[in-house]
């Protein structure tokens, strides 16, 4: 063991598990191939502590491991991954820009009190949504069109990610 | 500077809506302007949080239990089977957990060769990996086992040759809970949460309950340890109770004809304690009586010594570099030797627990090694590969090496001494046993074949192993079919055969009293055998995994199998409480 003990490790892997997701899914865009990724990055990242040079460090090097994980998933998958190695180098450039703008832990705290202020129709279909409900189920339900159900999703999605910078910019003032 | 449009984008890019030429475009301004990656990045992290976010909610619908369609008729009645169905899916809905999102399973320990199937791409499995709907998990090799955990502490062990399918299934009584073996067996640990698994020939519904299931080629069969299973034939409606201590097979051949339960051979027993070596598995153990030592060797390489009255541990000392993959000990010497993976034999006095010395490397690890009666002579295989058809004889006092025999055409599998004479017996890959007696003239030492004592097994199975009886009247061989055999070791004659174990034999050791057999096997069972009644008595079912050794502690009335779950078992063995129970 380096630096950090299994415990810190296990303590800066939690801490730092939704940002890495994050990139790792703006990366593959789907949430099994996401999981998996992430699973392989958080035993690399265990079985190469040694290398880790300061616990500061943990999040560029965790995020260097996933990079590379996401590009061998890449080749393994080239049909159906179009993104370009230099656009994933762009993102993992990016997640550190974010990560160090505020961490996913204030923006995941953030996305939660918003969604809390989201009326209840609004939640119900984000609901079913996420839970695998095909568009088409849902228009069916709601007795409305498919468009209209993407059109409203895409809407809430403005108004969340509004929502959260928002509450973002409060924090920062405050 | 960022624009609305540019946030549409980044959303729109997400959700996978953009044409090809869109993303070329858009990933070019990624690449050029970090704020737009970043918005990327802060989109996904909106996604990432609404899946999350959707997983900790409360299911907002009811949930709706549906049986599979072979268990729609467990009771004659049409009526009857529609109202229990109706009671069933009242039941599941108040008293079944379901979680929103799928609790999903995860590997706790895998051994050899373990891979996890997604239908896209296969990948090597290690501990900790979820198992999604739709995975297949296989144990390839002889030496493959995985262990699954579900988050209600059900546990499904994976035996080695195993395929083993995570269904996807609509009905959410079972959701993450319906599995299908495709082959292989299984040993399940179930909790109070239903689980459904078939196999190509049969259907089984349980909770509460430990059970074994094994499919191989055309038959599959079923054995309750504890609890009941519902077991019907695969797409019929009939389905029987099979309760503890009952198993019952069917195979392809026999639809539509009912299931038949049957009693198990032996009684089941369950260890008095594990003794837990926590390092890997534990592929072999010898007793010391002198000593009154259990000796086992560890996958760290480490030799531990145990104490059977105390139960603890009694000091290791570092024999090898990889795992030990033999003991053998000598009554006159106090003397050990060791075989490891790293090639090394090593001759340990036991007294001072050092080092006497080390033999020759060899060329492939020793899975087999014999002391003369008097100790003075260990006899070493060169190894079981084709080329590797040898014996080499040692000298236990300088180390020295008396001689390299040829006795077999191609590789030796096991080989024993007699404890009462200089007869050494050697089991073949040629499929034979073969007698040799040691002489000693004025060259040296001379290995001379009894030429009428050669024992052919048949074409269809192989000899696994050997032991011969502490009078050294009788020779016990392991054959790779599960069946053990008993010869007159002066003849060489057949005297009987039991099927034993329901796959290949590991090990098998007589009593002192020459009474009793324990055979070991890949099943994970320990058998105990009576011979003048020529009948099962006991079964011990308790490890987990493959059953490498089996002991018997002389004066202790008892047994001491290793395992390759890493553990020691012993067991208490009342010879005549058994004949009783039987």
């Amino acid at each position: 063991m380096g630096i950090v003990s299994a415990a810190e490790l296990a303590c800066l892997l939690m801490k730092h598990r939704a940002a890495l997701y994050g990139f790792i899914f703006a990366s593959v865009r789907n949430h099994p191939d996401t999981e998996d990724i992430l699973q392989i990055v958080a035993l690399v990242v265990v079985e190469s502590a040694d290398q880790l040079k300061s616990e500061d460090g943990f999040f560029p090097w965790a995020r260097e491991i996933a990079r590379r994980r996401v590009l061998s998933h890449r080749r393994k998958n080239k049909r159906e991954q179009p993104l370009d190695p230099s656009v994933i180098q762009a993102l993992a450039d990016a997640v550190d820009f974010v990560e160090s703008q505020a961490s996913t832990e204030v923006r995941s705290q953030a996305l939660i009190t918003c969604l809390d202020s989201l009326p209840l129709k609004g939640k119900q279909l984000l609901l079913d949504r996420y839970n695998g409900i095909s568009a088409e189920a849902i228009a069916e339900k709601t007795i409305s069109t498919v468009h209209s159900i993407y059109a409203k999703i895409k809407r809430m999605k403005l108004v969340l990610k509004d929502c959260v910078q928002r509450r973002l910019n409060l924090e920062w003032e405050t | 500077m960022k624009t609305n449009q540019d946030y549409e984008l980044a959303i729109n890019y997400l959700a996978d809506l953009l044409s090809a030429e869109e993303v070329v475009l858009f990933e070019k301004r990624i690449c050029q302007e970090l704020e737009l990656a970043a918005l990327v990045i802060e989109c996904a992290q909106i996604e990432v949080g609404l899946y999350e976010w959707t997983k900790s909610q409360p299911l907002s619908e009811p949930v709706r239990l549906k049986l599979p369609s072979g268990f729609l008729g467990w009771s004659v009645n049409r009526w009857v089977g529609l109202v229990a169905l109706v009671g069933v899916a009242i039941f599941a809905a108040i008293f079944v957990p379901v979680e929103a999102g799928t609790p999903l399973p995860r590997i706790e320990e895998t051994f050899g060769d373990v891979r996890i199937n997604n239908g896209k791409q296969e990948k090597t499995a290690s501990q900790g990996l979820y198992l999604f709907p739709g995975n297949t998990l296989s144990t390839l090799g002889e030496d493959g086992y995985a262990s699954v955990l579900f988050p209600d502490e059900t546990r499904v062990e994976l035996g080695n040759n195993t395929r083993l399918v995570f269904q996807k299934t609509a009905n959410q009584a079972f959701k993450g809970r319906k599995l299908y073996v495709e082959q292989g067996s299984l040993t399940a640990d179930i909790s109070s949460v239903p689980m459904f698994l078939a196999t190509p020939h049969a259907e089984v519904i349980t909770d509460h309950s430990r059970f074994r299931c094994d499919s191989v080629e055309e038959v599959t069969r079923f054995e309750t340890e504890t609890g009941l299973l519902k077991v019907a034939r695969l797409g019929e409606r009939s389905s029987i109770d099979l309760q503890k201590g009952y198993f019952t097979q069917t195979s392809v051949n026999e639809k539509g004809n009912p299931l038949i339960l049957k009693k198990s051979a032996s009684p089941l027993l369950t260890p008095l304690i594990s003794l837990v070596d926590g390092t890997g598995p534990v592929r072999c153990i010898v007793y010391a009586p002198e000593l009154k030592l259990i000796i086992s060797g560890g996958a760290d390489g480490k030799v531990r010594f145990w104490d059977p009255i105390s139960q603890l541990p009694e000091g290791e000392f570092q024999a090898h570099t990889s795992p030990v993959f033999a003991l053998a000990y000598s009554r006159s010497q106090k003397i050990l030797a060791t075989s490891g993976q790293d090639r090394w034999i090593t001759i340990w006095d036991l007294i001072t627990k050092t080092a006497k010395f080390r033999l020759p490397r060899h060329r492939q690890e020793s899975s087999s090694l014999s002391f003369s009666p008097d100790g003075s002579i260990l006899a070493t295989i060169f190894g079981t590969s084709p080329e590797g058809g040898e014996v080499k004889l040692w000298s236990t006092f300088d180390g020295s090496q008396l001689g390299t025999f040829v006795a077999h055409g191609s590789g030796v599998q096991a080989l024993a001494f007699s404890p009462k004479s200089n007869l050494l017996v050697t089991l073949g890959k040629d499929k034979a046993a073969r007698f040799w007696t040691i002489e000693k003239n004025e060259s040296g030492i001379e290995l001379r074949p009894v030429l009428r004592q050669v024992i052919s097994c048949s074409p269809l199975v192989e000899p696994r192993c050997l032991e011969f009886s502490h009078d050294g009247k009788l020779l016990v061989l392991g054959f790779s079919d599960g069946t053990i055999s008993f010869f007159d070791s002066v003849t060489a004659k057949l005297l009987k055969t039991f099927k034993a174990h329901s796959r290949e034999v590991l090990r098998v050791s007589f009593d002192p009293t020459t009474k009793l057999v324990a055979s070991t096997g890949k099943d994970c069972k320990t058998h105990i055998w009576d011979i003048s009644l020529g009948k099962e008595l006991a079964t011990l079912v308790g490890h987990r995994f493959l059953t490498s050794q089996a002991v018997f502690l002389e004066n202790f009335n008892s047994l001491a199998t290793a395992g390759w779950d890493r553990t020691i078992k012993l067991w208490k063995i009342d010879q005549r409480q058994l004949s009783l129970v039987k």
